[in-house]
């Protein structure tokens, strides 16, 4: 406990003085450090304690509870927002400790994973500090994730129903969740019945396999929650918070410069009469992986969840640094079950900020200096895109499960 | 111009014009002179236009606020004195040189469309096949 408390009390003092220099550098500096949707957020919540709709606020594209949550910022410290997500990193950060915990990961080693990926790492302190609310949402799946693990599934319902509400991207949780609920303890009569034959055949096997009582209930749960939230703002904002919360995710096509290696073929052919079919040809490969990656994995929900988000992040249309945050809250979580030499482990993660700097540069000489440098920006997309690919299949290569690696042992 | 007015992330072609108020301040060089600074954003262009121009209106406004009324011709517009919508001022057009700003912004160019459609598909291909003969080969698909 010792340790743990010192992890948080480190990640804690870093993420403050972040927040402090963040003000300094914003006093001070042509460049802010504060995130540009962190002005967007307390607009907003001056909107609100106006009693006016948030959606006032151009580009203001959340959840209304968001503009609520940050009333403080208005209120009290424009600061409060910033401080609310160091909060939640923190929290995230004790939810997967007990996570890795409750699966058997020694307390050290737990520990040291929640360390190492998440509460001393730089991004997601980075993250938080500049004004980016992702560790609210890193901290509802997490929850989830735990609450499932733990056989509590009302309460991962309501998790998982405001996680979706607050970010659209943990819908893509829900196969594996349901396909891990579906295979707890008790139910393997059920799926070692006709598990042979055609793959068409396992695969409907599956879908009919899976609609049992936790996965009724979990659906059920999840989509009430998720539905009286869109009700209850409907009510209140209309049709704006429905058009900017959900569809303009949905249907989002951010043509400026970002990670995504389909940033550069998405601008040129912005007007063409190709833009459809080549939205669609994007939208493919993370498609078939996500289901693919799902049927192989779900038996360990922290790893498929893992996979799902870093391949998700990796080949949307859009990709910015925040986005990381959304697999790196699950590294801790996998980081036990992947046998990989440190040596092959530090030169992934070096390739990967490599990557990022290579795409940074010609960023930055772009944004700041006038150049023209957008193919060096998308060959570096492409490079990311690589590395990227690269590493995910490296992590599924070197991932064992302990107890597959146990029944191994006990096979030979 | 506040924020609330303009998208500030849409590209220029489908930007919607904005009315900017721009508040001059004294020159204190000069009795008859006004100074005010408008920060320009150059947004995403449509690709290959190689040069954008940017011309700011070629007439201005001037409120009478601190001026004597006599020399004035009656007020030809009613509008906010500031962002601060409460209170109104009156505001009449004047003569002045009007200026032309060139600003080049970089724009993506049309000709590397089909290169750049091309081996971003491929390579995003060739990254999900990679990432799918993992999932095949390592992931569990039956008991």
């Amino acid at each position: 406990m010792a340790g743990v408390g010192a992890a948080l009390l480190a990640g804690l003092l870093a993420r403050l003085a972040l927040v402090l220099y963040g003000l300094h550098q914003d006093r001070t500096m042509r460049v802010r450090y504060t995130d540009v949707d962190y002005r967007v957020f307390t607009d907003a919540a001056r909107l609100v304690t106006e009693g006016r709709s948030p959606y006032r606020r151009a580009t203001y594209r959340y959840t209304p509870l968001l503009a609520w949550l940050l009333t403080p910022n208005v209120l009290l410290t424009e600061a409060f927002g910033k401080l609310l997500f160091v909060a939640g990193d923190l929290a995230a950060a004790v939810v997967a400790y007990r996570a890795l915990r409750r699966r058997g990961t020694p307390a050290g080693r737990a520990c040291g994973c929640c360390a190492a990926a998440w509460l001393l790492n730089p991004l997601p302190m980075a993250v938080s500090s500049r004004g980016n609310a992702e560790a609210l949402v890193a901290l509802l799946v997490l929850a989830t994730l735990y609450w499932v693990e733990a056989g509590s599934v009302g309460k991962a319902a309501v998790c998982y129903g405001l996680a979706v509400h607050m970010k659209i991207y943990p819908v893509s949780y829900a196969l594996p969740i349901a396909l891990r609920l579906s295979a707890a303890p008790g139910r393997g009569a059920l799926r070692d019945r006709a598990a042979k034959g055609t793959v068409m055949a396992r695969l409907w096997h599956l879908l009919v396999t899976m609609l049992n009582r936790d996965v009724v209930l979990f659906g059920t749960l999840a989509g009430s929650v998720l539905v009286a939230l869109t009700v209850a703002f409907y009510h209140l904002y209309g049709w704006e918070f429905l058009e900017h919360a959900y569809l303009y995710h949905l249907t989002r096509r951010d043509i400026r410069h970002n990670f995504s290696p389909y940033f550069y073929m998405l601008y040129l052919t912005a007007e063409s009469k190709w833009s459809f079919a080549l939205g669609l040809a994007a939208f493919l490969p993370q498609l078939l992986l996500l289901l693919v990656v799902s049927i192989a994995f779900y038996r360990d929900l922290a790893f498929s969840c893992f996979l799902h988000t870093a391949i998700f992040v990796t080949f949307n249309k859009v990709c910015t640094s925040q986005y990381f945050v959304w697999y790196l809250c699950l590294l801790p979580l996998v980081m036990p079950s992947i046998k990989m030499s440190w040596h092959r482990a530090v030169l992934l993660l070096s390739l990967w900020f490599m990557g990022q700097g290579l795409w940074l540069t010609p960023a930055f000489f772009l944004e700041f200096k006038g150049y023209n440098t957008y193919l060096f920006i998308w060959m570096a997309g492409l490079l990311f895109l690589l590395i990227n690919s690269l590493i995910i299949v490296q992590i599924i290569a070197h991932y064992q499960k302990e107890t597959q690696a146990a029944k191994k042992l006990k096979q030979q | 111009m506040s924020e609330n007015m303009s998208n500030m992330k849409a590209p220029e072609y489908l930007a919607q014009a904005a009315v900017l108020l721009l508040f001059l301040e004294p020159e204190s060089r000069c009795s008859r002179c006004f100074r005010g600074t408008v920060p320009v954003h150059a947004r995403y262009h449509r690709p290959a236009d190689c040069l954008s121009c940017l011309a700011p209106g070629d007439a201005g406004m001037l409120s009478l606020g601190q001026l004597s009324a006599e020399c004035w011709e009656p007020a030809e517009v009613n509008t906010p004195c500031s962002s601060d919508t409460t209170s109104s001022c009156q505001w009449h057009t004047t003569k002045h040189t009007p200026v032309k700003l060139m600003l080049r912004v970089p724009v993506g160019h049309r000709e590397h469309s089909s290169l750049v459609c091309a081996l971003t598909l491929l390579t995003t291909g060739l990254c999900s096949g990679l990432i799918l003969a993992a999932a095949c080969k390592y992931g569990h698909f039956s008991q």
